[in-house]
């Protein structure tokens, strides 16, 4: 007997261990005073391959902390992150699940990528944490309705989003080729991952809706190393406007393939994320020149473009910015920095109380005007948690910079 | 003419998978072992290219001969200090040890590179290309190509006409009767695991003017180089650099013609038919 | 393979066990519930990384015991299990949002279609020997995946399935852990019975023959193609089971997360760190390695990317070099030797 005895018991000893391991840590260590800094949850994609992205927006929120705290913080508590990686959707579950159970943590903000996002801030909810979003752009995130989540960033089903991409079309791309929308032949090219589907389905409904002549849809899988096939059916397709939603690594295969296979469209309007990455511009260079790149925030703009009464100015943004990461801030920095800076200075320095409650009502009462954040947009949450509004901007690589071109009121070098 | 250009392209991208499996293959074909850590080697190869050229400033094709020695050094130290251990249990094993070493490749790359997409450029080979009619060639495209095409045939060479070559076939076939012979057994395993692992580094050479390094950038190409090898014949190095063309264009056809995203979906279908029609490969593993 | 992976317990001569079947599984169903139950406990009332850490254990437990029916018991290197995971969790998820169908109905479904893929996956497999049967379940892993993305308008393709996060048994949702606790650990323990019972009768013998020499036992009259379709179908019937669960517990599904070769790679290196073919092997592994991860993740995670996986790995390469039977293989043989040295003193 003892022999058939001895298997179960050490299984059971070792579910003990767990269970134990698990009972000692409980002993939590929370002390809180007045003066005592107020922790927020940061919830990236720190690894993997979302962390290039991922690393760029936790710059943004590491200046911002910087500047406000420098500013005297919240009534002079400082803000101190607790910085967790979530490299994937299972990870943002177990991330998310421990922060926002934290007495410690005041919020969570995050994410960049959809699929860190939507995981994660369900877990917050459920949990009554308050979720601060500041870079997933899909529908789904918001679409859900939960009650404890606010995204400064837009999102891909707002009008303002496909109303942006229909104007500049018909105002400057078919200018641009002499022609007009209705007769220019349009082709999509995109990543098959969670961006690059949601961004281009975007894109198909506003072709259907505006009638535009769409002659090649194709997507491809993002780790792909040979872009060939994709490239000759393009060109096959005689297309003069190509979109295109690509990640970042076959952002770089896909311009420096193109060029090699002679393929040049008329224009080429890229979405966001591949094309607005430290990565690309390292790889093409200049080669990029020309490319038009829409995204959620506008680079390289200037102060007198925004109101005069936002502190921290954009050029003190800029340098503080150069001077803590060494280079000036792209789209996903700015965007971080923006909803970091909004969370600072209008929900954690106005708010009645630091619960979860008080945050929500602090949150609810957010009301910025255009030109009041560094990315130009004002910030004004619907009952949804997002913020109506977001805006969509247009840029152009000239001389390997980004330069705002659209819309024309941001247009600082044409 | 543009499927002539998608021919052109597959049989090209067709010789990095080709450099990739024969490294495979001819670890599987003297050492009986799937190595799943293969991916990682030229991953490792690609970091050190990176790497020569940011510190040193050298030519990625100069940096060649460099990564390719380090290279074999890596994999015959892997064989010395891991491998050597496994070679008699099952199969199971042996990969398990294999996709941990993989794992332990990737982490540390991670570590040290962290996570980004890095490229290199070579100002007279960005984006060059050399244009026959409406053809046009990529210039790193087909010098890997053409590296690959001379590796094997030099590898062919070694194993057909040297002693150690000799030596490895005469283990491929029967390793007890090889070590009745009294031929050292460990020391050809030790030389086949550091050329196999050289090979991984001679593809990273040459996909790094091509593709940006990534940690897990061998992962996708691996399953690629198992497909091709399968094709090929276990064990058989012609095999594998004929299967290699034949997936890159397999993959660029399917691709032109159903789209991408269903050219995966063909290549590991034809993969499983393969498998079960013709499970010893196009060239029967004998070459080895 | 050789003989010092014959397992013990497995082993084709022990008719004492077999004229006692009985006691022995009730003994492991009752220390089962008690664990069940401390942690169901535990995780009520520890902080959520704790607890989720518990869930993901036991649904990574459960996953790596239903691939050691294949993998372990008959020795079929299985290297796309993730197909079957993904297969249950992408069917009670599509049932429950677009149909309204309960999760626990979705459960059955999924163990059914997982059962069926077994056989048809099965089928012309396993008359694949050694790397070749290893490779073309890699394979049909990756075309699983590739189908899931793919097909967008059923799966959502990487965009994903969100869950609704309803309350309650119905919907086997829960804003709590511990229920996650029960139903993963009563998977887990319902895995280990089967396991359990598979060893201690005619089949677990005639799946020892058919792993240590197929041939041989072939001889011997043992239908083995038979053998190894049964096992093929209860194992990937059993991980698309407790993928469901998952899917319920993450409410959130993409293919690389379910259907991602690193899933299967997750599986077999669990079960082989623990001890495949051995009945609790996996479920060691499991306990030790998952929240091994999970802590180191936590610890280092934003300061040092990278550490927590290069951890796992050395864990893996070391247990191979010196543990080749896994770890449960080195502590039974300990275990073995004492009581020899006892009985001998």
């Amino acid at each position: 007997m003892s022999k058939s005895h001895f298997k179960p018991v050490l299984a059971l000893a070792l579910m003990g261990t767990l269970a134990l391991t698990a009972c000692a840590s409980t002993a939590g260590d929370s002390t809180s005073e007045a003066e005592a800094p107020i922790t927020i949850g940061v919830l990236l994609p720190l690894t993997g391959p979302l962390s290039t992205l991922g690393k760029e927006m936790q710059n943004g929120y590491e200046v911002a902390r910087t500047l406000f705290n420098e500013a005297g913080g919240v009534d002079g508590r400082q803000i101190e992150f607790q910085v967790s990686d979530a490299p994937t959707p299972e990870d943002a579950v177990s991330v998310a699940g421990t922060l926002s159970t934290d007495p410690d943590v005041t919020a969570i903000m995050g994410s960049y990528s959809s699929s860190i996002a939507i995981p994660a801030s369900a877990v917050a909810s459920r949990n009554q944490m308050p979720y601060w979003e500041t870079g997933s752009v899909a529908a789904a995130t918001t679409d859900r309705g939960l009650s404890h989540l606010y995204r400064t960033v837009i999102s891909a089903a707002m009008p303002a989003y496909s109303n942006a991409t229909q104007e500049f079309i018909s105002k400057v791309a078919a200018p641009a080729l002499e022609s007009s929308p209705d007769e220019l032949r349009f082709g999509l090219v995109f990543e098959d991952g969670a961006y690059g589907t949601s961004a281009s389905d975007q894109f198909k409904a506003l072709a259907g809706t505006e009638g535009y002549n769409l002659v090649a849809t194709e997507s491809y899988a993002a780790n792909t190393n040979d872009l060939t096939s994709v490239i000759e059916r393009l060109k096959a397709a005689k297309i003069d406007v190509l979109y295109s939603v690509p990640n970042i690594n076959d952002a770089i295969l896909l311009t420096q393939q193109s060029a090699a296979l002679g393929f040049k469209p008329a224009y080429t309007l890229g979405n966001g994320t591949g094309y607005t990455s430290v990565d690309f511009i390292a790889a093409v260079g200049d080669t990029a020149d020309g490319l038009v790149v829409a995204d959620a925030a506008p680079l390289n703009i200037s102060d007198s473009l925004l109101s005069a009464d936002l502190s921290p100015t954009y050029s003190e943004f800029i340098t503080a910015y150069e001077e803590q990461i060494g280079r000036k801030p792209l789209t996903h920095a700015t965007l971080g920095y923006v909803g970091a800076t909004v969370l600072f200075q209008e929900v954690l320095s106005k708010a009645e109380t630091l619960d979860a409650d008080g945050i929500v009502a602090a949150a609810e009462a957010v009301d910025l005007g255009p030109g009041e954040t560094v990315a130009s947009f004002g910030v004004k949450f619907d009952e949804t948690g997002q913020n109506e509004r977001a805006g969509w901007f247009f840029m152009q690589y000239q001389e390997g910079e980004l330069v705002t071109i659209y819309p024309t009121a941001l247009a600082s070098g044409q | 003419m543009t499927t002539i250009q998608i021919l052109v392209s597959g049989v090209l991208i067709g010789g990095v998978y080709a450099l990739l499996a024969v490294g495979i293959t001819l670890v599987l074909g003297v050492m009986k072992i799937v190595n799943f850590a293969q991916g990682e080697l030229l991953m490792v190869g690609m970091y050190l290219t990176l790497l020569l050229h940011t510190v040193l400033g050298l030519h990625p094709y100069v940096a060649f001969p460099i990564v390719v020695v380090a290279l074999f050094g890596l994999g015959a130290g892997i064989h010395f200090g891991l491998l050597r251990w496994v070679v008699d249990r099952g199969h199971t094993q042996q990969i398990v040890l294999t996709l941990g070493i993989g794992i332990v490749l990737q982490s540390a790359a991670l570590m040290i590179f962290g996570g980004s997409f890095q490229s290199l450029q070579i100002e007279p080979f960005r984006g060059g290309s050399i244009v026959i009619g409406s053809i046009s060639i990529g210039t790193t495209r087909l010098a890997a190509f053409v590296v690959a095409g001379i590796a094997t045939i030099a590898l062919l060479f070694l194993l057909d006409r040297t002693l150690t070559g000799k030596a490895m076939r005469a283990t491929a076939m029967d390793r007890d009767a090889a070590t009745l012979m009294g031929i050292p057994v460990q020391r050809v395993y030790l030389i086949t695991m550091g050329i196999g692992s050289a090979l991984a580094g001679a593809a990273g050479v040459m996909l790094m003017p091509i593709y940006p390094v990534y940690p897990t950038v061998g992962v996708n190409i691996l399953l690629i180089g198992f497909v091709v090898v399968v094709l090929g014949g276990l064990g058989s190095v012609a095999g594998a650099f004929l299967g290699g063309i034949i997936i890159g264009v397999v993959e660029a056809l399917a691709g032109f013609w159903l789209g991408a995203a269903m050219s995966q979906i063909v290549v590991f279908a034809l993969f499983i038919v393969i498998l079960l029609v013709r499970p010893q490969g196009i060239l029967k593993g004998d070459t080895v | 393979m050789s003989q010092q992976i014959v397992n013990r317990s497995s082993g084709p001569i022990d008719p004492m066990v077999r004229s006692r079947p009985l006691p022995k599984h009730s003994l492991l169903i009752g220390f089962g519930v008690v664990a069940i139950a401390l942690l169901a406990f535990v995780s009520s009332s520890a902080p959520v990384f704790y607890g989720h850490m518990i869930v993901m254990t036991l649904i990574y437990a459960a996953l790596a015991t239903s691939w050691n029916i294949i993998g372990g018991f008959a020795g079929q290197l299985s290297l796309g299990h993730a197909a079957f995971f993904g297969l249950g969790a992408y069917t009670s998820s599509i049932l429950f949002v677009d149909f309204g169908i309960s999760p626990w109905i979705g459960l059955l479904i999924a163990l059914l279609g997982g059962a069926t893929l077994g056989l048809l996956i099965g089928i012309p497999t396993f008359r694949l020997r050694g790397p070749y049967f290893a490779l073309a379940t890699l394979a049909l892993g990756i075309i699983l995946l590739n189908v899931a993305v793919h097909f967008r308008e059923l799966t959502g393709g990487h965009v994903g399935i969100s869950l609704p996060p309803t309350e309650g048994w119905g919907t086997m949702t829960f804003l709590n852990r511990w229920q996650y606790v029960v139903i993963a650990g009563g998977y887990l323990l319902v895995c280990l019975l089967i396991s359990g019972i598979i060893l201690s009768n005619r089949f677990g013998y005639q799946l020892a023959a058919v792993r240590e020499d197929e041939e041989a036992a072939r001889a011997l009259g043992v239908n083995a193609t038979r053998v190894k379709l049964l096992a093929g179908t209860l194992s990937g019937g059993l991980a698309a089971g407790i993928g469901t669960i998952y899917a319920q517990y993450i409410l959130f599904l993409t293919p690389d997360s379910v259907l991602g070769t690193a899933v299967s790679i997750e599986i077999i290196v669990l079960a082989i760190v623990g001890g495949s073919g051995k009945l609790y092997g996996p479920l060691l592994g499991a306990v030790l390695l998952i929240p091994a991860g999970q802590l180191v993740l936590r610890e280092f995670g934003g300061a040092l990317p990278g550490l927590h996986t290069l951890v796992y790995g050395v864990i893996v390469i070391i247990v191979i070099l010196l543990f080749p039977r896994g770890i449960w293989g080195m502590l039974t043989d300990t275990a073995a030797l004492i009581n020899r040295r006892r009985k001998h003193s």
